[in-house]
This record gives C-alpha cells, sequence and structure tokens, in this order.
C-alpha cells in the first residue's frame, strides 16, 4: 500500500477510464451530457445563491429543483436504457423514455406553479 | 300647555306637519307650503294620470286650499274628455270621475248613464279585486253625481258573495281569487268596494237578505257572535242597536268581524303608533305601511258611511293610526302626501278619534286633569289630581300654580282628558293618559364654602381659609406630603332641600400641566373631600410645586353651573424614587389632548435589494452555457434523427407525440406568462367544449329532447279523471291547474306526491275530498274523482271498478228533481268513490296479507323440521315484510278510526250537502256552514244550542239544518264497515306474528339443548384428559432418567405399576361422572 504520487500513473488512470468509456453507447452518451448539463446549471444557479443572494427564494429553489430533478430523472433513465443493466431486461426503452417525459411533465407542472 | 299636546302627540315639534297648517304663525310653515306647491306642480302638469290629479285635488281640499280656476278648467276637460271616450279603461274612467266629483264640473245625464251602463258590463265580468273596485267605485260616484241614472246593482249580492270570496280568514284580502297572497292594501280596496255595493243597493240588500222567517235567528245568532267578539269591550250600547236594527245584514256582521281580525294584526311602534304593514311589495306598486294603512282607513271609513252603524273599533288603535300618520312628518312626494291627508280626513269622519285638533274642528268641552308627576330616573310616582284651568278665548288649557312638592329637577306630568259631557263619550276617544316631560330649573345656593389643610396624625388645623365662590379670589395655601387637604361645601335647591348635581369635581392642575381630577361626593347637602396626600404621593408622581386648584359643580337643572379656581397650593413632596412612574408628557396645546392623534403610517415591509443588472447578465449568459455545452456535445457524439421513422404511419405517430409534448410544454408557458390557473383551466375547457361539438349533432338533439321530456314530467302529472257518468279520460295537470279547479291548497296537493311519502290520510276540504291511501292516490269533489298514476297496475282495477260503479248509482239520481230528499236513499257521489277507493285498498291489503301467510306458514313449519341458514333467512325476509305490512295496515286502521271518531271531519266529507247549502243562497246556509266549522263553535256550544231550539219553533230551513246534523249516520256506517275489515287483516297479521314469534322460541329450545348436549360431552371429555394425565404422570415419574438404586432389579414391578396407575385414573373418571351424576350435573 505504498504512496505513489507518480503522474502516470494518474494519466494512465484517466486513459483507461476513457477507453473504457468510449465504449458505451451514444445514447447512453446522450444522456451523460445531458445529465451534465443539468447538474452545471443547477451549480451555476448555486453559485449565484451564494453571490448575489437568494431573494426570489421560490424562483431559486425551482430552478435549482429543476435541474436536479431532470438529472435524476435522466440518472433513472440511464439505467433502465443500459443494456447492460440486467434488472430491466424486459423493459423496453420506448417505455423507459415514456416514463422518463411523463415524469419530467408532473415535475415541470409543479416547478410551474411554485414558481410564483 | 297646549290642548292639543294633551291629546295628540304633535307637540312634538318635529312632527307637527298637519298641525302646523293650521297654525302658520307656528314657523316651520315653509315645508308644508312647500309640498303644496309640489301637490299644485302637479295639477298643473302631470295631466298624464288622472290618478295622480285626483290625489292632489284631494289633498287640496282637505287642507282647504283653493283651487285655481285654470287648473279647474283644463282639469275638468281632461276628466270630460276621459269620460266621454269609449276606449278609456274603467280605472281611468274612475278617476276621472273622482275628479269631476270633487270639480263640480258639469257634464250631462246622457253621459252618465252611458258611463253607469259601461261599468255595469265591467261588474259582470269583473274577476280581480281592482276590476271590482273601480266598477263599484265609478258607479258610487256616478250615484253621487247625478240623481236619475240607473245605477241600482241587479245583482248586488253575487258581487258581494264574490267580493267576500277573496277575503281570508286573517281579514285580508287578495288581489283575485287565482294570486293566494293576501294583502292589507287589498283589505282596504276591498272594503271600499263592499261599502260601494251596499250604498248602491242598500235597499235591494236589505230585502233580499232579509229572510222574514229566520229572522229572530239570525239576531241571535249574530248576537252571540258580536257578544263573543266583544266580550271584553265595553260597548255594549252599540250591541243592543245592532241587534234591534234588524235589517242589518249578517254578511256586514261577517265583514266587521273581518275587520275586527284586520286590526288585530295591526303593527305597533313603541310610542303607540300603529300601523298596518304590507309583506307584499312591488306587485301592485308601492304598498308601503303608509299606503296599506291609509287604503284600510278609508276603506272603513267608506263602511262605516255605507251600513250607517258604528263599527267598534277599538280606541286605542284608531289613536294609534292618528298618531302613525301624525307622525311621518312630511312626507316627500305628493303621493304620500295625499295618503296621508286623505287617511287624516277619513279618521276625522269617522269621529271615534278627536283628530279635530288636526284638521281643525272645535274640541267639545272637556276637563284636563294633572294626575301624575314621576320623577325622571326613579320609578316613584307622586299622586296629584290638579285641574287645569280652562282659557277660552286661546283654547288652552293652563296649569297654574305648580304643586308644592315639585323641586328643580326633571320629571313626566302625567294629564288626563276627562269629557264633560257624558254624551260625548260616545263619539270621541280620548287618549288616555298623555304624559309630557317636564324640565324645572333653578338657581342652587352655595353656602360654607372652605378649605383647609390638615395635619394627617393630629387632625389639627394647620391652616384654614373661607372661600368666595361668587368673587374670583384665589387664596394661596401651603402643604407638604404629610398633611392633608379639605374642601366643604354646600349645595341647596330653591326650595331647600338637599341638592345632587350632576357633575362637582375638583381638579389639581401642577405647573407642568399635569391634571388630576377628584369626585366631590356629598353628605345630604354637605359636599366635602379630604385629600390625604401621603396616600396621593404615587399618583402626583412626586412632582412638587405649584398646584391649581380648580372646582366645578354643574346640572343642567342648576342654572349657575360653575367651574371655578379655588386656590393655588405650594406641595412639597418627597423625590421620587428610582423606579417611579414617570408622569405623562404633556402636550403643549392643552386641547391638543382631545384633538386628533397623529396619523399612523404604515410601513410596508422594505423591498428586497435587487442586484445589480450586471451580474444578473452575466449569470444569465453562465446559464446559458452548459445548454451550449450540452449542444456541443451532441455534435461531437454525432448524435442524429437516423432512427426517426419514415414511413407515414409510425412518422405521424411520433409527430403527434412530440407535438403533444410541445403542446403541455406551451400550456406550462401560458400559465407562467398568465401567472393564472383558472385561465389555464378554462383553455382546457375550450379544449373539452370542442371535443364535445363534435360529437353528432343527432345525440345531442336526442340528449336534449329526453331532458325536456324529464321536465315536462317533473312539472305535471297525470291524471285519470273520472266524471259521474263513469267516463273516464287521462289528463296531464300540472299542479296550479288543479289546484285551481278543485280549489285545493297547495299543501294538501303535496299529501299526494308520491316522491314525498306521506303517510295515509283522508282529508275533508271545502270542496273535496283528498285521499291517499298508499297507491291510491286521488281528490274527489262532488262530481269528479281525479286519481294519481292510473297506469300503475295496482291502481288499475281501482279505476275499473270506480268505472263500473260511478254511474250505476247515478242512473237511479238521474231524473229526479230534488237530490236533496233522494240524498237521504242515495249515496252522495263523492261516498261511492269514497267507497270504492276504501275498497281497494282494503281489499289490496287483504290480499297481501294472505298472500303473506300462504307463504310463511309453510316456511315456518320447514325452518321447525331444519334449521339451516337458508330457511332462517326466508323467514327474516318474511317477518321483516310482515312488519312493513302491519305497519301499513295499522296506519289505515289508524287513519280511519280517527275519522269516525270526530263528527266534525265526518261531517266536512259531506261535498255534496256543503256545495248544496252554498248555492242555496239563503244567508243563514251560509252562516249554518260557517258555523258548522267555525271555530266558535267549542266555545259558545251553549249559547249556539239555545239558537238551534230557538230556530226549530219556527221555520222550515231549520229541518233541514237538523236533517243535515244527523247525517253523518251514513259516512259513519260506510267507514264502519271497512273499519271492521281493516281490523280483520289486522288480526290476520298479528296471528301470523305470534305464529312467528312461537316458531322462534321453539328453535331457541331447540338450540339450548343442543349447547347442553354439547356441554356434557366436554365434561366427559375433560375429566377424560384429567385421569389420563394422573396415568402419564406416573409414567413421568417412573421414566425420569434420574440414577436411582430402586432402578436396578425392580423390573418385575413394571406390572403392577402399570395396573395401578390404570386402575387409580379409572377409578379417579368414575368417581368424577358419579359426582356429577350425584349432583345432577350431566342430564339423565
Amino acid at each position: 500500500m505504498g504512496k505513489s504520487a507518480n503522474p502516470n500513473d494518474a494519466r494512465a488512470l484517466f486513459r483507461s477510464l476513457l477507453s473504457a468509456y468510449s465504449a458505451t453507447p451514444t445514447n447512453l452518451k446522450i444522456i451523460d451530457i445531458y445529465i451534465l448539463f443539468a447538474v452545471t446549471t443547477a451549480v451555476i444557479q448555486v453559485v449565484y445563491m451564494a453571490v448575489v443572494g437568494s431573494f426570489p427564494f421560490n424562483s431559486f429553489l425551482s430552478g435549482v429543483l429543476s435541474c436536479v430533478g431532470t438529472a435524476v430523472l435522466a440518472v433513472s433513465l440511464r439505467i433502465q436504457v443500459n443494456k447492460e443493466n440486467k434488472e430491466f431486461k424486459d423493459l423496453p426503452p420506448e417505455r423507459a423514455f415514456a416514463d422518463f417525459v411523463l415524469c419530467n411533465l408532473v415535475l415541470h407542472l409543479v416547478i410551474m406553479n411554485f414558481l410564483g | 300647555m297646549c290642548e292639543s299636546a294633551v291629546f295628540n302627540p304633535v307637540s312634538d315639534s318635529h312632527r307637527s306637519a298637519a298641525l302646523e297648517l293650521l297654525h302658520p304663525s307656528d314657523g316651520s310653515f315653509g315645508r308644508v307650503v312647500m309640498n303644496c306647491c309640489l301637490v299644485d306642480a302637479n295639477l298643473r302638469y302631470a295631466f298624464v294620470s288622472l290618478e295622480v290629479m285626483y290625489e292632489a285635488l284631494r289633498t287640496l281640499e282637505v287642507l282647504g286650499i283653493e283651487k285655481k280656476p285654470d287648473v279647474r278648467a283644463s282639469a275638468c276637460a281632461s276628466a270630460a274628455e276621459t269620460l266621454r271616450s269609449t276606449s278609456s279603461a274603467p280605472e281611468d274612467l274612475f278617476n276621472a270621475l273622482r275628479v269631476n266629483g270633487m270639480l263640480k264640473c258639469v257634464l250631462n245625464d246622457k253621459a252618465f248613464a252611458e258611463i253607469a251602463s259601461r261599468f255595469h258590463d265591467n261588474l259582470i265580468d269583473a274577476k280581480s279585486l281592482l276590476d271590482f273596485y273601480y266598477s263599484i267605485g265609478g258607479l258610487v260616484l256616478v250615484k253621487d253625481q247625478t240623481s236619475n241614472s240607473d245605477v241600482q246593482l241587479r245583482d248586488a249580492e253575487k258581487i258581494f258573495r264574490s267580493l267576500k270570496d277573496l277575503s281570508q280568514s286573517d281579514g285580508r284580502w287578495r288581489y283575485s281569487s287565482n294570486n293566494p297572497e293576501s294583502s292589507t292594501d287589498a283589505a282596504g280596496i276591498a272594503l271600499e268596494a263592499l261599502a260601494g255595493v251596499i250604498s248602491l243597493a242598500s235597499s235591494e240588500i236589505d230585502h233580499s237578505l232579509d229572510i222574514h222567517a229566520p229572522k229572530r235567528a239570525v239576531n241571535h245568532r249574530q248576537q252571540s257572535i258580536d257578544s263573543y267578539m266583544r266580550r271584553d269591550l265595553t260597548q255594549f250600547r252599540h250591541l243592543m242597536t245592532l241587534t234591534e236594527s234588524v235589517n242589518e245584514s249578517n254578511e256586514v256582521a261577517n265583514m266587521k268581524n273581518d275587520i275586527v281580525k284586520l286590526f288585530d294584526s295591526i303593527e305597533r311602534y313603541e310610542d303607540g303608533a300603529c300601523y298596518f304593514d304590507d309583506k307584499i311589495v312591488g306587485i301592485y306598486g308601492d304598498q308601503g305601511p303608509l299606503s296599506a294603512s291609509s287604503s284600510v282607513v278609508r276603506g272603513i271609513t267608506a263602511l262605516a258611511g255605507a251600513t250607517s252603524e258604528s263599527l267598534n273599533l277599538p280606541g286605542e288603535k284608531i289613536l294609534g293610526l292618528a298618531k302613525f300618520f301624525l307622525g311621518i312628518g312630511v312626507p316627500g312626494s305628493a303621493k304620500e302626501l295625499y295618503h296621508q291627508i286623505d287617511a287624516l280626513a277619513c279618521l276625522e269622519k269617522i269621529r271615534q278619534v278627536r283628530v279635530t285638533t288636526v284638521l281643525g274642528s272645535s274640541a267639545p268641552a272637556l276637563t284636563v286633569n294633572l294626575r301624575q308627576i314621576f320623577v325622571s330616573g326613579s320609578k316613584d310616582a307622586s299622586v296629584v289630581n290638579q285641574k287645569l284651568k280652562f282659557d277660552p278665548d286661546s283654547a288652552m288649557h293652563v296649569l297654574e300654580t305648580l304643586p308644592t312638592n315639585i323641586d328643580i329637577g326633571s320629571y313626566v306630568f302625567s294629564f288626563e282628558i276627562v269629557l264633560e259631557d257624558p254624551e260625548n263619550k260616545k263619539t270621541y276617544v280620548t287618549g288616555g293618559r298623555t304624559k309630557v316631560p317636564v324640565h324645572i330649573t333653578g338657581v342652587v345656593q352655595v353656602d360654607n364654602e372652605e378649605i383647609a389643610v390638615l395635619d394627617s396624625d393630629l387632625g389639627s388645623v394647620e391652616m384654614h381659609k373661607k372661600l368666595d365662590l361668587s368673587g374670583g379670589s384665589a387664596v394661596s395655601l401651603y402643604a407638604n406630603h404629610l398633611q392633608k387637604l379639605r374642601l366643604s361645601f354646600t349645595l341647596t335647591s330653591p326650595s331647600g332641600h338637599a341638592f345632587k348635581p350632576h357633575q362637582a369635581f375638583l381638579s389639581l392642575r401642577h405647573e407642568s400641566g399635569v391634571e388630576h381630577i377628584f369626585v366631590v361626593s356629598n353628605s345630604g347637602k354637605k359636599f366635602e373631600i379630604v385629600l390625604d396626600f401621603l396616600g396621593l404621593v404615587e399618583k402626583f408622581y412626586y412632582l412638587s410645586g405649584k398646584y391649581d386648584i380648580q372646582l366645578t359643580v354643574g346640572d343642567s337643572v342648576m342654572e349657575n353651573s360653575f367651574l371655578q379656581p379655588l386656590a393655588h397650593m405650594e406641595l412639597d413632596l418627597p423625590d421620587a424614587p428610582e423606579k417611579a412612574a414617570r408622569p405623562p408628557p404633556q402636550s403643549v396645546d392643552p386641547y391638543s389632548r382631545y384633538g386628533a392623534k397623529a396619523e399612523i403610517t404604515h410601513i410596508f415591509r422594505a423591498p428586497e435589494k435587487r442586484p445589480p443588472r450586471e451580474l444578473s447578465l452575466i449569470f444569465l449568459g453562465l446559464v446559458l452555457l452548459p445548454f451550449l455545452g450540452f449542444l456541443a456535445g451532441l455534435l461531437y457524439l454525432r448524435a442524429n434523427l437516423k432512427n426517426f421513422p419514415r414511413s407515414t404511419v409510425p412518422a405521424t405517430f411520433a409527430i403527434f407525440f412530440h407535438l403533444g409534448i410541445a403542446a403541455v410544454l406551451s400550456l406550462y408557458a401560458f400559465f407562467w406568462f398568465k401567472n393564472t390557473l383558472p385561465s389555464c383551466i378554462r383553455v382546457r375547457e375550450v379544449e373539452i367544449c370542442l371535443i364535445l361539438t363534435t360529437i353528432s349533432l343527432t345525440d345531442m338533439e336526442e340528449f336534449s329532447v329526453e331532458l325536456s321530456l324529464k321536465k315536462k314530467t317533473a312539472t305535471s302529472w297525470s291524471w285519470m279523471l273520472l266524471d259521474s257518468s263513469g267516463r273516464g279520460s287521462v289528463l296531464d295537470l300540472d299542479k296550479f291547474a288543479l289546484m285551481k279547479r278543485v280549489s285545493i291548497n297547495a299543501r294538501d296537493l303535496r299529501i299526494l306526491d308520491h316522491l314525498l311519502s306521506y303517510p295515509c290520510a283522508i282529508l275533508g276540504r271545502e270542496r273535496a275530498i283528498i285521499l291517499n291511501l298508499e297507491h291510491i292516490k286521488a281528490i274527489i269533489t262532488t262530481d269528479e274523482v281525479f286519481l294519481r298514476n292510473p297506469l300503475d297496475e295496482n291502481v288499475v282495477p281501482v279505476v275499473e271498478e270506480l268505472r263500473r260503479r260511478l254511474p250505476m248509482a247515478f242512473g237511479g239520481l238521474e231524473g229526479e228533481d230534488d237530490p236533496e230528499t233522494e240524498g237521504r236513499t242515495e249515496f252522495p257521489f263523492e261516498f261511492r268513490a269514497l267507497e270504492v277507493a276504501l275498497e281497494g285498498i282494503c281489499s289490496f291489503l287483504d290480499s297481501q296479507t294472505r298472500e303473506l301467510e300462504a307463504a310463511a306458514y309453510p316456511a315456518l313449519d320447514e325452518l321447525t323440521t331444519q334449521i339451516s341458514s337458508l330457511n332462517l333467512d326466508r323467514v327474516r325476509k318474511m317477518k321483516s315484510s310482515m312488519t312493513r305490512l302491519t305497519s301499513r295496515v295499522q296506519k289505515l286502521r289508524d287513519e280511519i278510526e280517527q275519522l269516525l271518531d270526530d263528527d266534525d271531519d265526518m261531517a266536512d266529507l259531506y261535498l255534496s250537502r256543503k256545495s248544496s247549502s252554498i248555492s242555496s243562497g239563503s244567508s243563514f246556509s251560509t252562516s249554518a256552514s260557517d258555523f258548522g266549522i267555525g271555530k266558535w263553535r267549542p266555545a259558545r256550544e251553549d249559547s249556539l244550542t239555545m239558537g238551534f231550539m230557538n230556530m226549530s219553533t219556527n221555520n222550515t230551513v231549520l229541518t233541514s239544518a237538523s236533517h243535515l246534523e244527523d247525517n253523518v249516520e251514513e259516512l259513519e256506517m260506510l267507514l264502519e264497515a271497512y273499519f271492521i275489515q281493516i281490523e280483520r287483516t289486522m288480526n290476520k297479521l298479528s296471528t301470523l306474528r305470534e305464529y312467528i314469534d312461537d316458531t322462534e322460541d321453539y328453535i331457541n329450545i331447540q338450540l339450548d339443548n343442543h349447547r347442553n348436549q354439547l356441554i356434557q360431552l366436554e365434561l366427559f371429555l375433560s375429566s377424560g384428559t384429567v385421569c389420563l394425565c394422573v396415568y402419564s404422570l406416573a409414567a413421568a415419574i417412573f421414566g425420569m432418567n434420574i440414577p436411582h438404586p430402586w432402578r436396578e432389579n425392580h423390573g418385575f414391578l413394571f406390572k403392577w405399576v402399570v395396573l395401578v396407575a390404570v386402575l387409580g385414573s379409572g377409578f379417579l373418571f368414575l368417581s368424577i361422572i358419579s359426582y356429577a351424576r350425584h349432583k345432577g350435573l350431566v342430564g339423565s
């Protein structure tokens, strides 16, 4: 368990990670980008809140929750769509996507209401 | 003391409008003049309506103001034009005649004759009260204005009756026969119309209504009515004249009865003013209390004038009415002024109330006594009897000397008016005791005022000053906190009594403006206050320094109330401790204490700090960055739409899917921009509406047709109408048509509503019998039967039976001229119908009972042989249906029994008799039927029978009356027969119930037996178990796996152990059983 501060190891690790990731199917990648987008937006809003203040608190909350909620839903979608995942083998991806859309609609209806 | 003030409340200045007319010097003449101007203006310009013109003229006439000739000419012309025109309505004619009569215009007799004939024509087909009123009023006016035209009423009696039919039991009247609402206003109009009828046909009515034979009987009856009505009234003299005047018809007496009832409904203000209030507003114009009251007063006056006989109205109510009219003051509109003035004039005409001081005719000789003096604010009253001196010149009664025991203060003097001439008592009513508030003021003497500073503990006088309250000189005092201040003075009223003013205050005012006020209390004449500064140090806020002392004594009856500075006092108080209360800050301006407070400003929440705009925009850009990154990532991954379906059908679905999502999102956006949920929902509603419109139109039409059908059946019911010849026809009558047709109330009709399940009922009404016997719901009149739901399967046999039976009996009757004599042997129509209905319901109930019996007995027998849940359920259903049936039968039985018990109710069912007695037209028989159902009957039984005995001496009508009385037997026999049948059904049912009860008992006993056997078995088994336990105990003991010397070499004992244990447990078992047997626990 020796400590190795070798930067090459880290680079090798990243490389192997990237190569492993590049093997994932495109649709999962799209979902990943989407999740990344949502999370980044949420982070920016939180930063805004920290810098400026949370005056329209409703709006801030709804904005952040919208992002986080879609991210979570997207993660669920990714789990269901993933071919490797044996648990949802019987579930067609169309069904999973429909669930995703419906949940998003409900989530955003609530958020619209909360937005004030 | 103004005389009118004693009689009428007009002494109150705000009420004195009418009085001021007669005493223009009183000052506020202006308002009345203004109103007269209004009236005058009406005369000049409002020629559009003759009614307005008449009202204006009448007002002016009563007030005694001269009409201008030019007004008169034009009014005459207008009236004459209306009178000549052939197309004017009776209302216009009537008003024109009134104007004409007022102005005494010239008009030829021919025109009058024509008008009279037109009124006659109108009278014949008059329906509503107003038609009658205008026609009769017009005829009366024609009669007044010409001498030789034909105004005799042709059938006064019929008109009289039809007017009477509109009257209600509480003395009010309806406007027309199909309008159920009654009103006081209508009562006034009706009374006026009746008076017109009487005056038009007085001779005729006297002849036609004056039945020679029962004259004396009528008198007796009338006497009994009147004595009953007016037992409490003292004016028996009128009663005597009433009975002597034979030509007075008893219709008029009935009417007077109505008037008395009408007066019972009078409303009352607290000060005794009475008025009639009208509940209905807005149907026939404005009908406030004023117009209603004036209408009633006018009607009563007209009636009193027409019948030439005084109406015995309670004096205080007339007085109350006069008070009401005077109390209104000067009303705003000319119409209201007319109502007021006209009613006052009418009241004067009745000559029962002396409103003479109001409208200016002389008063009779009378004396006014001062009877009582109340001290205001206390209950005690001193009774005096002092006569007021009468000054004939100014017609004033003067109270010359005050009673000796009157001091200053406010009092209520109670005056009583006594008529000197006893003859006048008949024509005048005095207003009882009149109370007048009196305020007596005087100068109060202030004496012995002195102020002193005392040492607290010793009470010795440190400083003592005499004061002079009349002078302005203030004395100077010095005191410290260990001393006391004493102030004393006396107050004496002019007559030497002690006087307690409303206010007696001492105020101490510090130079810094802090003020303290103390109430000075009294004992007898002496007022004294002692201020102990030691106790007041806290209250004075430890403020030392100069104080101004001020005394306030005041009362409304005290002419010399004062507020005076008494002294300056140098007060030495200890220093304030740390936590003592600070004196309140004194405002600079002393009056600002009572002025407006500083305005309260509302502070809203401070607006949140907004970030600078640039910062926000930067962050907006930052938020957009990830989105751009997302798009870039998509491009990097080479995302494409290759998988989007190409073939048409899936492509359309895909497009629809995306459009749907887009629609929902746009809905969100819409909601976001509009920021209201309802509008959003409305959008959905529009969608739904659009979808609905696409539903085929034919469907919609069918739907609407169905709806309208439903509506129709809801309002109208289907009825089977069977007439006396047995012909039936099915009608769809709605409620109101039916109510009108058979003249019953909506309440009675509601009994027949099968949505509301009313119990059984047989009700006798004026013209109909209402039957509700379960499914047979019918209304029976003298010649028709209305049957509900004739297509109901249970009702069909009844209809058949009615068809068969109704004409059969009628056939015997046909051709006979006199149904009265035939009626004894033949059943009247309504009883035939009633019999069929009763028979129908009895046989229906009986057959149901028999059906139930036929089903119940086998089921019960089967249950006794085998108790199964199926059988039990059957019997349960049977029992519940039997209970239902029993209650139905019971209900009908009770109804018939109740009817049988009450002869009056049975008499009510004699419709033919009632209708024949009504149509026979003799005044006697109406009154007889009135008596039959009237409410006086129980109370006046003895006098009535006396009346009947007297009658039986001479006339023929009476024999029929006695015949009517004993004829209840017929119905009684009929009802009894069916009562017995119902009773029998009832018996059957109770037998069945007992059988069921027996079966239940049997089953219960059987079950108990089973239970006992089970218990026995359990006993056996459990005692067996106990014995086996004993045996196994032995086995367990020997089977224990513990090393022991006994275990060795005792194998021969095994058989003994087993044998002894078996025998022991067997013996135990037997002994238990034998014990149970011995005790009788186990059945034989």
